[in-house]
């Protein structure tokens, strides 16, 4: 146990007038307050800076943060209408694609029908000619099978009908023509 | 030794048969030229062409006649009578054949004319008309 002499508190006791009206006991006050400006100049010294810092360095990561999810964002965005745009590109071109398809298919099934009509045509023709050349063949044939056929006839009705006063006669009418 | 051509052979030949020398002796000259030519096969063409000389020379007009019956002497007399003023020849000489294929008719053919009244030539521009 502490024991505080009695002759301190004789000496520090406070007069009633003043500070001492508060029931201050001033030697005290002044410990404390030294001791406190002491606790404050360490904090300020030792403490505050470090906890400064580092609420700095979080306000500017913060901020570096706030701009960079900003930055994120816009660049998110300036992506949507690069892609709207990219995909309202890839429309028009995919259209035109089709477009130009449905075009070429049309006119390849235009040149194959003109294709499949002209060959029609020519097949046509080609058998035309040809019937009419084998009609003509036959025509000959058959003229050909006619005059034998006449020829021979006459030749037996000539054989039979030939005799020596006919044929002097023929002779003397060939002899009429030698001149 | 140039190569003596038919047409001068058949020159040669009518020449000498006009000038009355031997058949038999110009035949033989002229069988020895073309032996030594090595031109025998064209035997046949060089009397056609000494005929046809003889002709052209208004001497001599030999006519072949064909026939599915054999002539007449009338009919051959009439015959060369006709071929004479025909060719303008001097004289006519037939070398008459019979052939039966021809059917009836008669064909006359001298070294540069022909008269076909055949039945057979009848029927055959018969058959080519068509």
């Amino acid at each position: 146990m502490i024991t505080v002499p009695s002759s301190y508190f004789a000496q520090t006791q406070a007069p009633d007038s003043g500070i001492g009206a508060f029931n201050i006991n001033l030697k005290s006050f002044l410990f404390q307050l030294i001791t406190f400006v002491i606790v404050l100049l360490v904090i300020k010294r030792w403490v505050l800076p470090p906890v400064q810092k580092t609420l700095e360095e979080r306000r500017q990561t913060l901020e570096k943060s706030l701009i960079q999810a900003k930055e994120t964002e816009e660049a998110l965005a300036r992506a949507e209408v690069k892609a709207e745009e990219i995909l309202a590109r890839a429309r028009i071109q995919a259209d035109e694609s089709l477009r130009s398809a449905k075009k070429t298919a049309e006119e390849v099934i235009t040149g194959a029908e003109s294709a499949a009509a002209k060959r029609g045509q020519l097949i046509i023709q080609e058998a035309q000619a040809q019937l009419a050349q084998e009609k003509n063949n036959l025509r000959l044939e058959l003229r050909e099978e006619l005059a034998e056929l006449v020829a021979d006839t006459a030749e037996k009705i000539i054989r039979q009908k030939l005799n020596v006063s006919s044929d002097r006669s023929l002779i003397e009418r060939t002899l009429q023509e030698v001149k | 030794m140039n190569k003596l051509t038919r047409r001068a052979l058949s020159r040669y030949a009518a020449d000498q048969l006009l000038a009355g020398k031997s058949a038999n002796a110009i035949a033989k000259h002229l069988a020895a030229v073309m032996v030594e030519s090595g031109s025998m096969q064209d035997i046949d063409f060089l009397i056609g062409d000494i005929a046809s000389e003889l002709e052209q020379r208004r001497e001599l007009a030999i006519s072949r006649i064909t026939s599915a019956t054999p002539l007449s002497s009338e009919l051959r007399d009439e015959l060369k009578k006709r071929i004479k003023k025909a060719t303008g020849a001097k004289a006519v000489l037939l070398e008459a054949t019979v052939d039966g294929s021809v059917i009836g008719g008669i064909r006359i053919e001298t070294s540069s004319r022909v008269w076909d009244s055949t039945i057979v030539r009848r029927l055959v521009d018969l058959r080519e008309a068509f």
